[in-house]
């Protein structure tokens, strides 16, 4: 294998793999059956700093 | 109620003291054979800290536990201040030295080229360093609802990372350098921190697998992003072989044109993974916890994460324009930076947004007023950065005064501001008050600081440009351009 094969591999292998990942990422974001996890956790600051609840 | 119990835990305290007791032995090693005076001095500092360790841990055997461990985030919130007095007196003491050169004093000790890394280094690593111990540490046990595990190794990483600090301080004050920007300290010192920062990592990760909250709130993203990257970094861009193992001299792995990229991967992460994602994590906690209303949008704060951290990885090479390293790799660089404006500007939007319907706030709390000051600082200097990456206008600003105000609307600006809004918040919580001393002492605090700030950056602009068209009044064989009013100093302006 050539340095020009090795690298169009690289880049293409690195395309698919980060560009999947970010879509992936934009799909777990936006999906509606997450929106009341992260309305909760959006919460969490607020409601977290009392020293009974920790184990 | 979590009610307080008395624990003695025998295997931590024995291992505590085992490696307290290494530590001081190669110490005096160190001390005795060291073959320069920093080795020596290094060696000796590593000897006292652990014996006082040793003695410390051997007479604090029994814990009372109750409840979120708060002892570490105390020293290092009061290590963060002094060493911010420290730092900002010595950024001040050499922009005199640069107006007043005698005030170097003719010792080799106080030069410029000493104390500018002590300055950098007490402000970025020192200041803000001990911001992030103390806030990530803070908001991890908040948000995860979970204890920090471990009865010593939160302890190392605060007091470990002072000592740190006091061996980079020593070491830069001695001549003793790898002389990379933000990476100066040699590499025992590295080890060192490298041991340090691997236990904070292990502390915060143990905390986050105790957890009783399922979901890990953004702002711990952010925090992890943040130490697993700087480990990353450092550990490359240290890469170096020592002349000797009992001296302080190094020499680097890498050479040339690839050290220079490294390099300026690390400085740039450093950054933004130091500078950035990990006080955008204090942003993410303190803004809603003092503004007491949730982030404006969640999915955004996610959104926001992950594009920052797979941008900001790429924008060092801005740093090395029209230098040897080859041109694509340079153009890759400004690409990523014009990039890096999205995400920049979501999170800046984000967390303004957050003080929708509680805008009076800032009003009436200049706390809240340092926090958003500070997030609008971070959306301008986030805009000057890509700007300054974009080749033509870095053929202006680079090598000028303009990269420097740049910096310090950033650092200033940006984490100074949230810093302090961030301690304002937690003194009172951690030391249980009512309230800060006094709320007039943050007034003064936040005018004398933002108008400070603007005096600067644009003063800093006025003389980088200044500075930069100067360079342009060369020629290619560096002569200066004829300043004749008629034909020579309008071409000189058309012609760059």
């Amino acid at each position: 294998m050539t340095y020009q094969d090795a690298q169009v591999l690289s880049q293409i292998a690195a395309f698919v793999i980060f560009f999947s990942l970010i879509l992936g990422i934009v799909f777990y974001t936006f999906r509606p059956a997450n929106k009341a996890k992260f309305e909760r956790a959006a919460r969490l600051p607020l409601e977290s700093d009392n020293d009974e609840t920790v184990k | 109620m979590s009610a307080t119990a008395a624990v003695k835990p025998a295997l931590s305290n024995a291992l505590a003291m085992g490696s307290a007791a290494v530590f001081a032995a190669l110490g005096v090693f160190l001390a005795v054979n060291g073959v320069d005076p920093v080795m020596n001095l290094h060696g000796a500092l590593l000897a006292l800290a652990s014996v006082l360790a040793l003695i410390y841990i051997f007479t604090h055997q029994t814990e009372e536990r109750s409840g979120y461990l708060d002892g570490p985030i105390r020293v290092a919130t009061l290590a963060a201040v002094f060493w911010g007095v420290i730092g900002f007196a010595a950024g001040d003491f050499i922009a005199w030295q640069l107006a007043f050169p005698a005030l170097n004093f003719d010792l080799p000790w106080t030069t410029f080229g000493r104390l500018r890394p002590l300055h950098t280094s007490a402000v970025i690593f020192a200041f803000g360093g001990n911001v992030l111990l103390a806030t990530s540490f803070y908001v991890v046990q908040r948000t995860s609802r979970a204890r920090m595990p471990g009865r010593w190794s939160p302890w190392f990483v605060i007091w470990g990372y002072q000592l740190f600090i006091v061996l980079a301080a020593t070491s830069y004050v001695l001549g003793a350098t790898q002389g990379k920007e933000y990476a100066e300290p040699e590499w025992h010192v590295d080890i060192f921190l490298t041991i340090v920062w691997v236990t904070y990592l292990l502390v915060f990760l143990g905390t986050l697998w105790k957890r009783e909250e399922p979901h890990i709130y953004v702002a711990n993203w952010f925090y992890l992003a943040f130490i697993v990257t700087v480990a990353m970094l450092h550990l490359v861009n240290g890469l170096s072989v020592p002349v000797s193992f009992l001296g302080s001299q190094s020499y680097p792995v890498m050479a040339g044109v690839q050290a220079a990229m490294t390099q300026w991967w690390y400085g740039h992460n450093a950054v933004g993974f130091f500078l950035t994602a990990g006080f955008l994590g204090i942003m993410y906690y303190f803004v809603p916890k003092r503004v007491e209303r949730p982030v404006y949008s969640y999915r955004l704060s996610i959104v926001h994460f992950w594009s920052l951290i797979f941008l900001y990885i790429w924008a060092g090479p801005h740093h090395l324009h029209y230098t040897a390293l080859p041109d694509w790799a340079q153009t890759l660089g400004m690409t990523f930076s014009i990039m890096l404006w999205m995400p920049s500007w979501g999170g800046m939007i984000n967390g303004l947004m957050t003080l929708s319907g509680a805008w009076d706030r800032l009003r009436t709390d200049p706390v809240v007023r340092l926090l958003v000051v500070s997030v609008a600082f971070y959306g301008m200097s986030t805009f000057e950065g890509p700007l300054m990456s974009i080749k033509a206008v870095n053929s202006l600003s680079h090598y000028t005064d303009w990269t420097i105000g740049h910096v310090h609307s950033g650092a200033l600006g940006w984490v100074g501001m949230v810093s302090f809004g961030a301690i304002y918040c937690l003194v009172p919580w951690l030391w249980k008050r009512e309230g800060l001393y006094s709320i007039k002492l943050v007034e003064w605090h936040f005018w004398l600081s933002t108008i400070g700030i603007v005096l600067y950056i644009t003063s800093m602009w006025v003389a980088g440009i200044t500075q930069g068209l100067m360079w342009r009044a060369y020629d290619n064989l560096g002569f200066l351009k004829s300043f004749a009013p008629s034909a020579g100093f309008c071409s000189s302006s058309v012609a760059s």
